[in-house]
């Protein structure tokens, strides 16, 4: 089943002429877009419940990075978090990928407006931090 | 700004919540004292002029002194985002303290709602977190000082 949230994400994208494919699953639903930024390809997935009214934006796979380069990253992607609002980074150390993460307040009747907000807000802010993360993995 | 601003008041005057509110010239502070499990907390709210978007922070949550411990504070930060949402643990070297930080985006109808529910998920959120920022300041010890840190099943 397709969650209301869902359909007003992807109502609201076509709108503004951005395409996305909206997908369908047991419990959820959920929209995925991708945007090319100056510096980096943004992956991003809006996911909705379909039993309560809840969506969170994920964006995975910003960098790959070598196990042992574990702690640089984490100390970038640190500073990143307290210099930018909204969206926190976050260091898979399973899969050793840096993703990023917001999670919209309960009840958002205006979701898809908030959603286009947070796409942008979000590829703004990994466009900036992209190269930095990158500068202190690989130096200069 | 002066609309959010007593929303979010008429919002905790309904739920009985005290609060109390600084002015500053280019946004208004409206701060909520809770006491959780362990320690006490600030919760400000946070409105800019011409910004519609609140800004939710727990200033000082953990504070600590040394590169050591900012970047123990920074791995269990990394731990915890990746098992809470909503909650940023922000791990500023320059203030010696992990704050925990929400924003709310701007295009939000219901901003007293959304900060009643902002105030229950960041002092739950709290609660559950700050045993392990401790047991990691403090190298695994399962205490601190005199207090016992149990494990809390939710």
């Amino acid at each position: 089943m397709i969650a209301p949230a869902t359909e007003a994400i992807q109502s609201e994208f076509e709108k503004n002429n951005l395409n996305c494919i909206t997908e369908e699953h047991e419990s959820s639903s959920l929209v995925r877009i991708a945007l090319t930024t100056k510096t980096a390809e943004i992956r991003t997935v809006f996911i909705s419940q379909t039993d309560r009214d809840e969506t969170s934006m994920r964006i995975y796979n910003i960098i790959k990075y070598p196990p042992e380069k574990e702690d640089a990253v984490i100390d970038a992607l640190s500073e990143c978090n307290v210099q930018y609002r909204f969206l926190r980074f976050i260091a898979d150390t399973n899969a050793h990928v840096v993703n990023a993460a917001y999670d919209f307040p309960l009840n958002t009747d205006d979701i898809g407006e908030a959603a286009l907000e947070m796409l942008m807000r979000a590829a703004q802010i990994v466009e900036t931090c992209y190269p930095e993360i990158m500068r202190r993995l690989y130096g200069e | 700004m002066t609309d959010i601003t007593n929303e979010i008041k008429e919002a905790f005057d309904r739920y009985g919540l005290k609060y109390r509110v600084q002015e500053e010239e280019d946004s208004i502070r409206i701060i909520v004292g809770v006491r959780i499990a362990y320690t006490t907390l600030n919760l400000w709210y946070i409105i800019n002029s011409g910004d519609p978007s609140i800004a939710v922070r727990v200033p000082d949550f953990v504070r600590f002194k040394t590169d050591a411990e900012r970047i123990k504070m920074q791995k269990k930060a990394n731990e915890l985002h990746q098992k809470y949402r909503f909650a940023k643990f922000a791990v500023s070297g320059e203030d010696q303290a992990v704050l925990i930080e929400y924003d709310c985006p701007a295009a939000l109808h219901e901003q007293g709602e959304t900060a009643i529910e902002m105030f229950h998920r960041i002092t739950q959120i709290a609660e559950m977190a700050y045993p392990s920022f401790m047991r990691a300041l403090w190298g695994g010890e399962e205490f601190f000082g005199n207090a016992v840190f149990y494990e809390y099943k939710y």
